[in-house]
């Protein structure tokens, strides 16, 4: 992952780091001195019970001082923390015959608990005035006990060298990424021009689909007739291809229908679908419904079979695109297919939607498809996958083409209005890949008679 | 698709994310923790064994101690550098388990003999040694490694407790030394759980601004992506689709028009599906290259469209480290080769048809039919063959010298080289360039920089696990 913390939010989060830090070594220093005397108060002498008081306290105003970080509970800590080391000092090296000095690990343990909370400093310079305050206390605490018992005085490094590693540990995340500020911002730009493109690029794969569906198959369909004058199929495509090249909202209609509510969903009893029960809303409002009848507007035989209401399992947004690429398979059959009809079968499970869709056509080769590639790679293809689905496509020269465009289906819950929406963000189902995908069922080549 | 998620909850770090891996510039920021935790452990192992001779009983066992105290400081210098990032899971192993056998020689050399445990200077090393590894691993193997160093020098202190010059419980002994390890040892995993979980935190938001930045741009991104289709459609299409609408008839003209602007309007199209988001990047720092009054001639050499495998972190790595060098003072605008060749199978964008009739096994048609783009400003067309021709030459030769990485199963390795001429001194180039060398190290894989003034050789692998198209 590139995107790091910006400038303004190093300190604090170092900082932050660096206390949490502080506070286990702490924790760890006091804990280590609670079982420590504990051993040697069950052992040895029972009067080092007031140490394991002491050293409690401390730990209860360290860990409230982590959660709530107030300046009044590090005075409080302070304050508890130098009588604490005072008492622990005092009481521990004054067992008799253990301790042969007085810089003994053991009795810098709560000394060092204490100079920790210069950690907490929200800044470099906060937190050295904070641990040196504790570090001078702790020392003088440590030294006036010392005074008191018998034990010879030697200096402890012990503390010293945490004190100062603590200091250059924050002083270097104080004065680090002087030399780096340009390029974070550099990194999080770049990961925003991504994202424009990634958008830019669903757009423009969108718009590409749709200047070929409309502005090449128009092109391809007038180079295709004869001279004279004009088929009334011709007229009617031509006019729908300037007026959708004309509103310059073509793109952003799309875009504004993917978002809007999903239509509502059909009632149970529709689901049930037989070809003699009423033809519902749910499939004449359908962006495939719209595309097969514009087909149909420019002579195609289009008969369509299996379970229309399945439609209303998809969203808006891709119910249009799934209109869009089927148009664009229609178109094919009508530009190269060189027959006058196609048949048109849904099915679904219940997580996806397929639509097969066939013809008898001349059918076509790889090689003469390479050439035309950009309708099935772009309308089609990229077009259905943008949706999560698959497409498959089987052809042979003289033996028809059939296409079935699998498209991941929101979950079927009418009472829940909201489902083809989060259907969007789910993971799609991974369909086989094409190369170990059976044929279907029947042959395209003989079209079935309909239900 | 890019589309704000409304769920506020945040996801976890994963395990294995650390400072270094999150946020590489700042794992850079970090790096001289390590040569001073070093100097400090080599320090305090020199005097602690010398102000402690006369503990000492076999001499060569104590040398050997900080021998091989030495050698672990060494290794976590050399492991922390920046241009040998990722700090890998190996090195903080050898790094600890060389702080382990220094520790068991220096026992062993004062065997019988230890005045005190708290003085020995292995487990406090041992300990600093755990400190410094908090900007480069994940907090639960510090934690591994810390308690289990722990026991071991918990057991050693137990071991020596008959000998040692205090009399108290055992156990007293243990304590104090595995505190020397554990103390360090524990703030170091607290630093590394609490950064990542920032860094981690910060990164989810700041994702979902930009994903909320890119929503908002999407009226005048869709407004611009229309305009340049119109505009690429040429001022003929529609007037002519008019023109026949409004005759109502059709001549063999039309005919022959329909015919080829059907032809030339897909070919426009053709070649925009082949654009990827790397041809866009080098389309646009052309342009501001050319802004800034110079001549410049970029070329990418990415026959199989394998940019198109990269991920949003890989794009946006190599974005910025080409935006930056065409930036660098000293660039040479003639110079910028970009060149992704690689094994395994390109990333699936093209048309796969399959023939199931007649024959059963059917296979994918051959990928895009281009071999090499190369874009250039309109002046230098000429330069722009003879670089294109340049660049095929070296992805010849690069592919006859270069040694192919043997892939397995579905994993494709990806070689992005990227060639650039910048007339700085050296020490200069890579001190602008460190930064964001150091991100590329966290999102590629086996990142080679060569230079021979003025040229400067990137070369970084990609590893793909699944061949995905437009992602």
């Amino acid at each position: 992952m590139s995107l790091g913390l910006p400038g303004h939010l190093v300190q604090l989060t170092l900082a932050r780091a660096l206390a949490r830090a502080a506070h286990w070594f702490a924790l760890t220093c006091l804990m280590a001195a609670v079982v420590s005397v504990g051993i040697l108060s069950l052992t040895r002498s029972p009067e080092l019970w007031i140490t394991i008081v002491v050293v409690a306290a401390m730990g209860a105003l360290l860990i409230l001082f982590t959660r709530h970080r107030r300046i009044t509970l590090a005075v409080a800590y302070l304050i508890v923390g130098t009588l604490g080391v005072y008492v622990f000092t005092t009481t521990v090296l004054g067992v008799p015959d253990v301790f042969p000095a007085s810089n003994m690990f053991l009795v810098a343990l709560p000394k060092m608990a204490l100079v920790m909370v210069g950690g907490a400093g929200t800044t470099a310079l906060a937190g050295v005035l904070w641990s040196t305050a504790a570090f001078i206390l702790a020392e003088t605490a440590a030294f006036l006990a010392i005074l008191g018992t018998a034990v010879p005085y030697r200096p402890d490094l012990f503390t010293l060298s945490t004190y100062l590693v603590l200091v250059g540990v924050m002083v270097l995340a104080g004065i680090d990424r002087r030399a780096s500020n340009a390029a974070q911002p550099a990194i999080h730009r770049a990961v925003q021009d991504g994202s424009n493109r990634q958008l830019r690029d669903a757009l423009d794969t969108r718009a590409i689909a749709l200047l070929n569906d409309t502005t090449v198959a128009q092109l391809v369909a007038l180079s295709l007739a004869e001279p004279g004058a004009l088929s009334p199929g011709l007229r009617a495509s031509l006019n729908y291809t300037l007026a959708t090249l004309h509103d310059t909202n073509w793109l952003t209609d799309i875009d504004a229908r993917t978002n809007t509510a999903p239509r509502p969903t059909v009632t149970g009893t529709a689901t049930e679908n037989t070809p003699k029960s009423p033809v519902s809303d749910a499939w004449l409002s359908s962006a495939v419904y719209t595309a097969i009848e514009r087909t149909r507007d420019r002579g195609l035989v289009v008969e369509v079979t299996g379970d229309r209401d399945a439609l209303a399992c998809l969203d808006a947004g891709s119910d249009r695109d799934v209109g869009l690429a089927v148009e664009q398979c229609l178109v094919n059959v009508i530009l190269h297919a060189g027959v006058a009809s196609a048949e048109v079968a849904i099915e679904s499970d219940l997580s996806t939607i397929s639509l097969l869709i066939t013809d008898a056509g001349r059918g076509f080769t790889e090689s003469e498809s390479a050439s035309d590639r950009l309708g099935l790679r772009q309308s089609v293809r990229r077009r259905i996958e943008q949706l999560g689905g698959s497409v498959l496509i089987w052809s042979r020269p003289g033996a028809g083409t059939s296409v079935r465009l699998t498209v991941p289906a929101a979950t079927h819950t009418p009472t829940n209005p909201a489902t083809s929406q989060t259907a969007r963000n789910r993971p799609t189902p991974r369909n086989p890949p094409m190369t170990r995908a059976t044929p279907p069922s029947h042959n395209p080549a003989t079209p079935r008679n309909p239900r | 698709m890019t589309r704000a998620t409304p769920t506020p909850r945040r996801p976890r770090a994963p395990a294995s994310a650390s400072q270094q891996r999150l946020d590489p510039i700042g794992g850079l920021a970090a790096w001289p923790l390590a040569p001073v935790v070093a100097l400090i452990v080599v320090t305090y192992a020199i005097v602690a064994t010398i102000s402690r001779m006369h503990e000492i009983q076999i001499t060569e066992l104590a040398a050997a101690s900080v021998a091989v105290l030495m050698i672990a400081a060494a290794v976590l210098v050399w492991a922390a550098r920046p241009d040998l990032a990722p700090f890998t899971r190996t090195r903080a192993v050898v790094i600890v388990a060389l702080g382990l056998a220094a520790h068991l020689l220096a026992a062993a050399s004062t065997w019988q003999f230890n005045g005190m445990i708290q003085d020995d200077f292995a487990p406090i090393g041992l300990g600093l040694l755990l400190l410094a590894l908090a900007p480069f691993r994940p907090w639960k193997e510090i934690l591994t490694l810390g308690v289990s160093s722990a026991v071991v020098v918990g057991v050693t202190a137990l071991a020596q407790s008959p000998f040692l010059g205090i009399q108290t419980p055992p156990f007293l002994f243990a304590i104090i030394a595995m505190t020397q390890v554990l103390a360090p040892a524990l703030a170091s995993a607290a630093y590394s759980r609490q950064v990542v979980n920032s860094i981690h935190r910060w990164q989810t938001d700041a994702r979902r601004a930009i994903r909320a930045r890119t929503e908002e741009s999407r009226g005048l991104l869709a407004t611009e992506v229309v305009d340049q289709r119109l505009k690429n459609l040429g001022a003929d299409v529609l007037p002519f689709l008019a023109d026949v609408l409004e005759r109502e008839t059709l001549t063999a003209a039309d005919i022959k028009r329909a015919r080829s602007l059907a032809f030339q309007v897909r070919r426009v199209l053709v070649a925009e599906v082949d654009h990827t988001w790397l041809d866009d990047l080098i389309d646009r720092e052309r342009l501001k290259l050319t802004e800034r009054g110079l001549n410049p001639l970029c070329v990418i050499a990415d026959p199989e469209r394998r940019a198109t495998g990269f991920d949003s972190d890989q794009r946006a790595a190599v974005g910025a480290l080409i935006v930056a060098l065409c930036r660098l003072k000293g660039f040479d605008p003639t110079s910028l080769v970009v060149q992704i060749d690689g094994s395994g199978e390109a990333p699936a964008d093209t048309d796969q048809i399959t023939q199931a009739f007649g024959h059963r096994g059917a296979r994918p048609t051959p990928a895009a039919d281009t071999t090499t783009i190369a874009i250039v400003t309109a002046a230098e067309e000429q330069a722009a063959t003879q670089a294109k021709a340049q660049a095929r030459a070296q992805a010849q030769v690069h592919a006859a010298t270069a040694p192919r990485p043997r892939t397995t199963g579905l994993s494709a390795i990806d070689t992005i080289t990227i060639q650039a001429g910048i007339s700085l001194p050296p020490f200069h180039r890579r001190r602008a360039l460190r930064p964001y060398l150091s991100v590329l190290r966290a999102v590629f894989t086996r990142v080679r920089v060569t230079s021979r003034h003025p040229l400067l050789t990137l070369e970084f692998d990609a590893e793909r696990t699944t061949t995905k198209g437009i992602k």
